[in-house]
């Protein structure tokens, strides 16, 4: 039921004027009902995907649907959707009830809204709701931008790092608010930099790295224990020759102080700490790795070779 | 008979009445453009810049209606009819608007017109707010109107500004008396005072063509400072190549070449040639900056 998805992205591609390809044909499908981290390293082109999708930003070429409409710039569709990009943008001299006011008012729904009053409650701010932003902490901030996303009860929430720059009892509020606006029922999209964020808070996630999604699917795929083994050895480069060596290994590759190794499904981990221990090597550590970590760590890999 | 459905009119009569009802369709875009206007005059009235700027061009006349009565009359060669209000200002108070006028148009009222037009995008970037409102089913054209024509009210009232407070501070110094040019040519109270609503008119409109130009600046760059200082820069570009004599009829297309060109409303009779062509030079300029800026706005990729 392609219509009814709240997002449907098909080669997305966007190159800026520096030609910079921040966007690469990029596939996405996000259901309804679920919480869908888009999980990539600082450029990687989380925030451009977001732009385009609420029409701030024009693909070079794709397409963008949200409930089966297409997204351009001021699309009606965008009525349905609730968003947080970037650090939420107040004006400093307008208290935060008029700037809620003023938006609410701009985006054509009208002066006053009972939306507003419920807003105003969420955004938990007390009486600094009628303060000028100019004396607002960047965590107040946040929480008055995702009330003013939340203006009007939108299906579709799209948040763009949340989280980044609350304390650790912010972080802990906007994640469990994310939490029940979803068992409320709505959509949501949120990029994210932090694994662990993915994985306390959404339900769905994909890996973005150079524009192009690398992994995509439900966090128990994408969390489910691969064949796959990091290990820390006394020797690796002893190690890795053993392990060529043997049957049911598919590849090996260094990372940081370890290796990993990615095994053949029929192989057992067991066999593992036996070859080595008859290689006279030494294994302090054996972990399994997980798909969404191997291609977030492997990125993360990549994008340091690309430094060096 | 053509087969094609009529298209339906943009107002239609209620029935039963004579009075003209709007479309649904102009009835939304006048409610968005209000709602609009509504939201941009409540951000740009209780800025203190605003202020500032207001009161500062209210403070000028004042400042110049003092130093005449200080001072006395000016006695230096000046260049232009309206320069010539400089001479006679303390003859009587209704020479005062005509002498702030003309003392702040080819400045200070460039740079609050620069202000109030280049600042239109560019505050909403420098605030963050500008994604945040545009990620809403809001019409760009609409918003980038609603944004130029408030900054266009500003300007209006900061050119009314400079000539109420000229008028105020200028009867109170030197009172209510029938004007006499330096040609010696007399005019009542009463076509004064039209005469100085003219000029503040036209001083209005000779800001058209500076202010578009900044309001395309503010589409286009994310510095408000930037934006602020292209009108203000064109404004100072206009006025060196003004003083090139070896340009000859091509400095009569530069933007401020008319901008006092209101003098020639004092003289008998009067001359309407100047201001016409003043504003004829104003139109092109300032509509080629506005579709430049609506061109540039409604494609711009939004990154701040």
């Amino acid at each position: 039921m392609l219509q009814a998805l709240p997002v449907h992205v098909s080669g997305l591609v966007k190159k800026f004027r520096n030609g910079v390809v921040a966007v690469d044909g990029l596939n996405l499908s996000v259901e309804s009902g679920q919480i869908f981290g888009l999980l990539g390293l600082n450029g990687a082109g989380k925030t451009t995907t977001l732009r385009m999708l609420l029409g701030l930003v024009r693909p070079e070429r794709g397409t963008i649907l949200i409930f089966g409409n297409p997204v351009t710039p001021g699309a009606p569709v965008l009525k349905r959707v609730g968003s947080l990009v970037d650090t939420p943008g107040f004006i400093p001299h307008l208290t935060g009830l008029q700037n809620l006011e003023l938006y609410w008012e701009a985006a054509g729904y009208g002066r006053k809204s009972p939306a507003i009053d419920e807003a105003v409650v969420l955004a938990n701010l007390g009486d600094a709701i009628n303060r000028e932003l100019r004396g607002y902490s960047f965590g107040m901030r946040q929480r008055l931008g995702i009330a003013r996303a939340l203006l009007g009860n939108p299906p579709l929430l799209i948040l763009d790092e949340p989280t980044t720059g609350l304390d650790p009892k912010q972080v802990r509020e906007v994640r469990s608010l994310i939490g029940k606006l979803a068992a409320q029922g709505k959509t949501i999209l949120l990029s994210s930099h932090l694994l662990n964020e993915v994985e306390q808070v959404c339900s769905h996630a994909a890996v973005i790295h150079h524009g192009r999604i690398v992994a995509s699917g439900s966090l128990d795929d994408l969390t489910r224990q691969s064949n796959m083994l990091y290990l820390e050895v006394s020797d690796p480069l002893a190690a890795t020759s053993v392990l060529e060596k043997a049957v049911g290994v598919i590849s090996i590759r260094d990372e940081g102080g370890g290796i990993v190794v990615d095994l053949a499904p029929w192989m057992q981990r067991e066999t593992i700490p036996r070859i080595l221990l008859k290689a006279n090597i030494d294994m302090t550590v054996m972990m399994p790795r997980r798909k969404l970590e191997e291609a977030f760590l492997g990125m993360l890999e990549e994008n340091e070779e690309g430094e060096q | 008979m053509s087969m094609l459905p009529s298209p339906s009119p943009p107002f239609r009569q209620s029935s039963g009445s004579s009075r003209w009802v709007p479309h649904p369709s102009e009835r939304k875009f006048l409610s968005e453009m209000m709602s609009l206007l509504h939201t941009e005059l409540a951000k740009q009235l209780p800025r203190p810049r605003t202020w500032l700027t207001l009161a500062f061009m209210a403070f000028i006349p004042i400042l110049i209606t003092v130093a005449f009565a200080l001072g006395g009359t000016a006695h230096a060669a000046q260049s232009s009819i309206a320069n010539d209000f400089l001479l006679v200002a303390t003859k009587s108070g209704l020479d005062m608007p005509l002498a702030s006028l003309d003392a702040t148009a080819p400045f200070l009222l460039v740079v609050a017109a620069s202000l109030f037009a280049g600042e239109a995008i560019t505050a909403e970037t420098s605030w963050g707010t500008l994604r945040s409102l545009l990620s809403k089913p809001v019409s760009r054209s609409r918003l980038l109107a609603s944004k130029a024509i408030i900054g266009a009210g500003l300007i209006v009232v900061a050119c009314l500004v400079v000539s109420v407070f000229g008028l105020v501070a200028g009867v109170i110094a030197f009172g209510w008396h029938p004007i006499v040019t330096p040609d010696a040519v007399t005019f009542s109270q009463g076509a004064t005072l039209i005469k100085i609503l003219i000029a503040t008119l036209y001083t209005m409109v000779s800001l058209a063509s500076l202010a578009s130009f900044s309001l395309f600046v503010s589409t286009v760059t994310d510095s408000t400072i930037g934006a602020v200082a292209s009108g203000i820069g064109l404004a100072i570009v206009s006025e060196i190549l003004d003083g090139i004599p070896a340009l000859g009829h091509l400095r009569t297309a530069l933007p401020t070449h008319y901008m006092l060109a209101w003098g020639e409303l004092f003289i008998q009779p009067p001359n309407w040639t100047p201001m016409l062509i003043g504003i004829a030079v104003q139109l092109p300029y300032t509509i080629i900056f506005c579709v430049l800026a609506w061109w540039w706005f409604t494609r711009k990729d939004i990154l701040s």
